[in-house]
């Protein structure tokens, strides 16, 4: 096989389908978002400039989307981090051995779940009358919580079930970085007295840090696209207090409204939002670690 | 030879695909069109059709319906319609008319009027109603008795009786939907909303259903969520909480209540009332509601393909489907007033329980508007009404008003006045 051919071989299908599914649809997507289709009317479209764009952020149902997905995305990302950093010293302090193997074992569990399949289970666990949750509590006198009904627990009843996936897998994760560290460092640490606390947060941290880093952004990406999930668990209720930004531009677009040009002028807003905040927070890290 | 053999098989598969006439219907997955799947190999032998169904649930089928026939893409020759969305189709052209289609061995006269009149716009009839709901009262008789309470025939004695009735979390009062969107939250209020003398729209089709009326009536049913198991119930959320005897009583749907009649899946079978809903201060009122099927006037279709269609749809809304679900259970979802009048289906329900739903079929009035701008109007209306049910069931300030206001405000927008 002939350089030319395995270049072809490999490169035609992957490109081929980055057109159709990525590319193609992103062109039409930005297609759409300058005219004005709406399925509720078979009147021909027409071009309509920037008009969506202005159109959203005149609309408050945009700007609260906005919020909430900068929200969602802060909670979640940050609760993971916390989680890891914290729960991962522990692990590595303590469990040895088998032990250690077992921790990480059970870490992964949730992430291995399907994230629908989490969903369905919490939005059960979570039930005011029949959930687990409200049963275990009113056993030492608390409760009934209402979790996901309430306008202002729903958003972090989410971003809990978001970091039990997701936090403990980074866990397990930085366990194992902290494996990495070379045992001659921490043993000099040790030998010049430095306290538990300042070996990690002046020694471990910053070694392990820069390689959890992809992590991090993985996470973000992960948080920006948590339709599925908010979907089975509230739709974007109650009212709009968990409405995301894909989320509302499916109601726009798909759900109830069918304009379809103005979820593509949303979805399009989201693109390059996303791009926009890894470019800078990438660029603002690697300052920083240098 | 090859030559030979390869133009054989060209000719025979060619032939082949001119004889089976196949046709693409969009349907809802309900218990219903399960029964009836078992009989379509008999139609699909009797009219040698082949009939493809797709099946999707109520906003998404809405939805892909929707996209479908305004792109022009027209995979779909038959098309599952409700009184929610026969306007948009119908001031679209997206449908043939009725009486342009349906066959006459079916007979279109056998139809409840009132619900081909519902899957009409603007006069026109587009859609073969197959089922109808209203709204019926269930109660706990065995509840009732035991706190000697009468059954309720106002909305004022309703509310008492959920009082009496609410000891959460072992039991609730009653469970009511409260779930946002235009076919969720808000169809169940729209016959509160009525009641209480309001209405969505005026007679110049401007909304009014911020006023004073429609604030009580929304007061009224913050009182009923306050007494539901959760603030943000699904039809099936409640009716689940019904069977599994959690809640004194209900006024819901009686469509699907078959699920209520049947032992395996309830546990209040011998121990349920039924009665007309209560009765508020401008009347008593159900809901009426119609799910039908339209021919497309979108796709492209053979002249064979088009009577195949009809034909399917003829076949599938007839007397003699309708008669085979009552006697599979399904009784409830019919549209023949015929079938209702029926020996079988005396024999199949509780005298009782027919008493109510010949009295319901009195009541029945249509509370939403047909138009083509309802259901984004519903659905903004749907989560302002969810946020005052969450607030209220969470103890949290809310302002009835100003949320209606705001509704009324985006419903003006939607309608470009």
């Amino acid at each position: 096989m002939t350089k030319r051919q395995f270049f072809l071989l490999f490169m035609v299908p992957t490109f081929g389908c980055l057109f159709l599914f990525a590319f193609y649809p992103l062109g039409t997507a930005i297609y759409y978002s300058l005219h004005d289709w709406d399925m509720r009317s078979s009147a021909p479209m027409s071009f309509v400039g920037l008009g969506n764009f202005v159109e959203m952020f005149q609309d408050p149902r945009f700007l609260n989307a906005l919020k909430v997905s900068g929200q969602f995305l802060a909670l979640t990302v940050l609760g993971s981090l916390a989680l890891a950093f914290l729960v991962a010293p522990l692990v590595h302090e303590t469990a040895k051995g088998w032990r250690r193997h077992l921790a990480i074992f059970v870490f992964i569990l949730p992430a291995v779940l399907p994230r629908i399949g989490a969903a369905y289970m919490w939005r059960l666990m979570y039930d005011p009358s029949l959930g687990i949750i409200n049963y275990l509590l009113s056993l030492v006198g608390l409760g009934p919580y209402i979790f996901l009904q309430n306008p202002r627990n729903a958003l972090p009843s989410i971003a809990v079930i978001d970091i039990w996936q997701w936090g403990f897998l980074l866990t397990a994760l930085v366990v194992i970085l902290l494996d990495e560290v070379p045992k001659e460092v921490i043993e000099a640490a040790r030998l010049d007295g430095a306290s538990a606390l300042s070996l990690y947060t002046r020694i471990m941290y910053p070694l392990v840090l820069p390689l959890s880093l992809p992590l991090v952004f993985i996470k973000m990406m992960e948080s920006l696209r948590s339709f599925d999930f908010i979907f089975v668990l509230t739709a974007g209720g109650p009212g709009i207090a968990t409405e995301t930004l894909d989320m509302y531009a499916y109601w726009q677009g798909m759900g109830s409204s069918g304009r379809i040009s103005y979820a593509s002028a949303m979805s399009l807003f989201m693109v390059v939002m996303s791009i926009v905040l890894v470019t800078f927070l990438w660029k603002a890290l690697r300052r920083w670690h240098e | 030879m090859r030559k030979v053999l390869l133009a054989a098989i060209v000719a025979l598969t060619g032939s082949a695909l001119a004889q089976t006439v196949t046709i693409d219907v969009l349907a809802q997955p309900r218990e219903e069109w399960t029964l009836m799947e078992r009989y379509i190999p008999e139609f699909e032998e009797a009219y040698g059709v082949k009939v493809n169904l797709t099946y999707l649930a109520e906003n998404e089928r809405r939805s892909r319906s929707r996209l479908d026939a305004s792109s022009g893409a027209g995979q779909f020759d038959v098309y599952y319609i409700d009184d929610a969305n026969v306007a948009e189709f119908g001031a679209n052209g997206w449908l043939v008319p009725l009486h342009e289609f349906y066959p006459e061995e079916f007979e279109v006269e056998g139809f409840s009027p009132a619900l081909v009149g519902l899957l009409s716009y603007e006069g026109v009839a587009y859609g073969a109603p197959f089922m109808t709901e209203g709204d019926l009262m269930f109660y706990r008789k065995d509840l009732l008795e035991e706190r000697g309470l009468d059954v309720p025939t106002t909305l004022d004695e309703y509310l008492e009786v959920v009082k009496a009735l609410h000891d959460p979390p072992r039991q609730y009062g009653t469970a009511t939907r409260g779930l946002r969107g235009s076919g969720m939250n808000v169809w169940r209020f729209s016959p509160y909303l009525k009641m209480f003398g309001g209405s969505f729209f005026d007679e110049d089709g401007a909304p009014v259903f911020n006023s004073p009326e429609a604030v009580r009536a929304v007061e009224y049913y913050i009182e009923l969520i306050k007494h539901s198991p959760s603030p943000t119930m699904s039809w099936s959320d409640a009716m689940d909480a019904f069977a599994a005897g959690r809640v004194g009583i209900v006024t819901f749907a009686n469509l699907k209540m078959d699920t209520l009649f049947n032992p395996d899946s309830s546990v209040v079978v011998d121990r349920m009332g039924y009665a007309l809903p209560p009765a508020g201060p401008a009347g008593q009122i159900s809901t009426l509601s119609a799910h039908g099927l339209g021919l497309s006037a979108v796709a492209d279709m053979t002249p064979e393909e088009r009577e195949a269609a009809a034909n399917f749809i003829g076949w599938f809304t007839s007397q003699t489907s309708e008669l085979r679900k009552v006697e599979g259970g399904q009784g409830l979802t019919n549209a023949r007033t015929a079938t209702f009048e029926s020996q079988a289906f005396a024999d199949a329900y509780p005298a009782e329980y027919g008493e109510a739903m010949r009295g319901m079929l009195q009541i029945q009035e249509l509370t939403i508007a047909q138009i083509p701008q309802w259901n984004e109007i519903g659905d903004y209306l749907g989560i302002k009404l969810e946020e005052l049910f969450t607030a209220a069931y969470a103890n949290q300030p809310y302002d009835i008003q100003a949320a209606l206001d705001d509704a009324v405000a985006f419903a003006n927008r939607a309608l470009g006045r």
